[in-house]
């Protein structure tokens, strides 16, 4: 009887309990609602990846894994090879800003497939009453699963970011002066990256909360990142006037990239964003609604969920 | 008739093509009426939808983006994969997650009735989800000009597509667990990004198959460089289906229960 969050409370003698059948209780440490909530993520992390899982659940994080570093290590050699040629200043030659629109595919494709992962066989198995009737609330359940999830597509994001930098600064014998502009860019990488990642984490989980099994809940959250960006596409080009343009806000992706050229402070890539006329500072703020509203639903889907 | 299905095939001939009907049937009906079904149906009306919008807005007919957005990019590269994918992987793949696909495989029937059957049933859904709303939004948008061309290209071209699709995604829910991921990975990364990269992908895509077909009976006689030609996605669509289905006869021939499980 240590932690002060209990629930369970363990009494001493068998009189006044008809479920008490005489087994012997437990009396030993009980390590309370924090230390929960750290395995709970540390599981859910660790599931998101695969460890501790069979050989085939792990091709498809090592997949996603690996093919964005495979891209940071072509930026890598194009840079190179332009430094070799003395052509660096072309600007051609992608770098940070453009990081997230080579490798957004891959955090869509990892949050698509393991967030159903992390939630539905809790449900289908009908284990979610073993976790609530513990020290872990029910709010607990769903943070942890979403700090899990997120932080992996932040692992899958800041890897490439962390090769370019490490080429860059390698690339010339200027390593000083490399560090310097490097790090210039680091806090609008990690502002970016965290926020794409606890918002396609949320919009993914929040799917894979009202979709028990996990096949349709992959192909569900695949298409609600996909469809929207088309529809809006199309709408977009028929320029049905200046009101018409808000519905952008709808689509992630493109939030997600106006949002990331709010942080690098440079022009939204070609396409849908510019031509409505916002501005990119409205994605950022768009994102930010979509992460906390994803969240706050996903949060409130567990508060009342059957267990 | 379905007594006489459930006590195997060994029977009359007429007995023997029961079988077929039967499983087809019995998959049909778990497939639809299900939430999902409807869901997909919706998804189905969408282009539907935005193309009668986009005539009504009398702005987009014959504009290249908006065509494209909605034949190309909805309609071939989102609800087509979609749709096999999920009647792909569903036709077998829900009765061996949920453990009854034990029922069917231990009755004595030929696994090439049972992969024939299920084809059908994953084939005809999706079809019939993808190619009317495919027809019906091409004849709204006026692909190819005023006649019908536009939309018999776009029925005949996501109709081979879905058959295709369905087929491979079939192939592969009985290889692995998680066809479903790997799916959607084929459609993401490999026609998505890479065929987009690397030319030479274009043989061993799908949707470049679909495209080239659509393409080649909207526009007779102009031949596009940056697809296919209409025999090569023939040719490779039906070469695509013959080694889906044996492979899928052969692993469902010594298939271990459970194997496919997770």
């Amino acid at each position: 009887m240590t932690a002060g969050g209990d629930r369970v409370t363990a009494g001493p003698g068998r009189a006044g309990s008809i479920f008490d059948l005489g087994y012997r209780g437990y009396d030993g440490p009980r390590l309370g609602r924090r230390h929960a909530f750290t395995t709970l993520f540390v599981g859910a992390l660790r599931a998101t990846f695969g460890l501790g899982r069979p050989g085939r659940a792990k091709i498809l994080p090592a997949f996603c894994l690996v093919f964005p570093a495979i891209i940071a290590v072509i930026f890598v050699a194009l840079n190179a090879f332009a430094a070799r040629f003395g052509i660096s200043d072309i600007g051609a030659i992608p770098g940070h800003p453009e990081m997230a629109g080579a490798v957004g595919v891959f955090a869509t494709i990892l949050v698509a497939v393991q967030a159903p992962e992390l939630l539905g066989r809790d449900v289908r198995y009908r284990v979610l009453t073993l976790y609530f009737s513990r020290a872990l609330l029910r709010t607990d359940y769903a943070l942890a699963k979403l700090g899990a999830l997120s932080t992996a597509v932040v692992i899958l994001m800041l890897v490439p970011h962390i090769i370019l930098t490490v080429g860059a600064v390698l690339l010339t014998t200027d390593i000083a002066g490399a560090l310097g502009r490097e790090a210039s860019d680091w806090p609008a990488i990690l502002g970016s990256v965290l926020l794409t990642a606890v918002a396609t984490a949320a919009v993914a989980l929040v799917v894979a909360a009202h979709i028990a099994r996990r096949a349709y809940a992959t192909v569900t959250v695949f298409g609600v990142f996909i469809v929207p960006q088309i529809i809006v596409a199309v709408i977009i080009a028929l320029d049905l006037g200046p009101a018409s343009h808000w519905v952008v806000l709808v689509d992630l992706s493109t939030v997600l990239d106006a949002a990331n050229a709010w942080f690098f402070g440079i022009a939204p890539s070609p396409g849908v964003w510019p031509e409505t006329g916002l501005p990119v500072l409205l994605g950022a703020v768009a994102s930010l609604v979509i992460a906390v509203g994803a969240s706050a639903i996903m949060v409130q889907r567990y508060r009342t969920i059957a267990a | 008739m379905s007594g006489q299905a459930a006590t195997g095939a060994p029977a009359a001939a007429s007995g023997r093509r029961s079988v077929i009907l039967t499983i087809a049937a019995l998959t049909a009906r778990g497939l639809l009426g299900r939430r999902r079904s409807l869901l997909l149906a919706l998804l189905a009306l969408l282009p539907v939808g935005i193309a009668f919008l986009v005539r009504l807005s009398g702005r987009g007919t014959g504009d290249e983006t908006v065509t494209t957005a909605i034949m190309d990019r909805l309609i071939v590269t989102t609800l087509l994969p979609i749709v096999g994918l999920v009647f792909g992987t569903a036709v077998l793949g829900a009765e061996l997650e949920d453990g009854t696909a034990i029922f069917l495989l231990i009755k004595p029937i030929d696994r090439w009735r049972i992969v024939l059957a299920k084809l059908i049933v994953a084939v005809g859904l999706s079809i019939a989800f993808v190619s009317p709303s495919a027809f019906v939004a091409a004849a709204i948008l006026q692909v190819g000009g005023p006649g019908w061309s536009g939309a018999v290209g776009a029925v005949v071209g996501t109709a081979v597509g879905a058959t295709v699709y369905a087929t491979v995604f079939f192939a592969l829910s009985l290889v692995t667990g998680r066809a479903l991921a790997i799916g959607l990975i084929y459609v993401l990364v490999w026609e998505g990004v890479l065929a987009g990269l690397l030319e030479g992908i274009r043989a061993l895509s799908i949707r470049q198959y679909t495209l080239a077909i659509t393409d080649a009976i909207t526009h007779p006689g102009v031949t596009n460089p940056d697809l296919l030609d209409l025999p090569t996605a023939l040719i490779l669509s039906c070469v695509a289906i013959v080694i889906a289905a044996v492979i899928a006869v052969r692993r469902l021939r010594s298939f271990q229960i459970g194997q496919a499980d997770d």
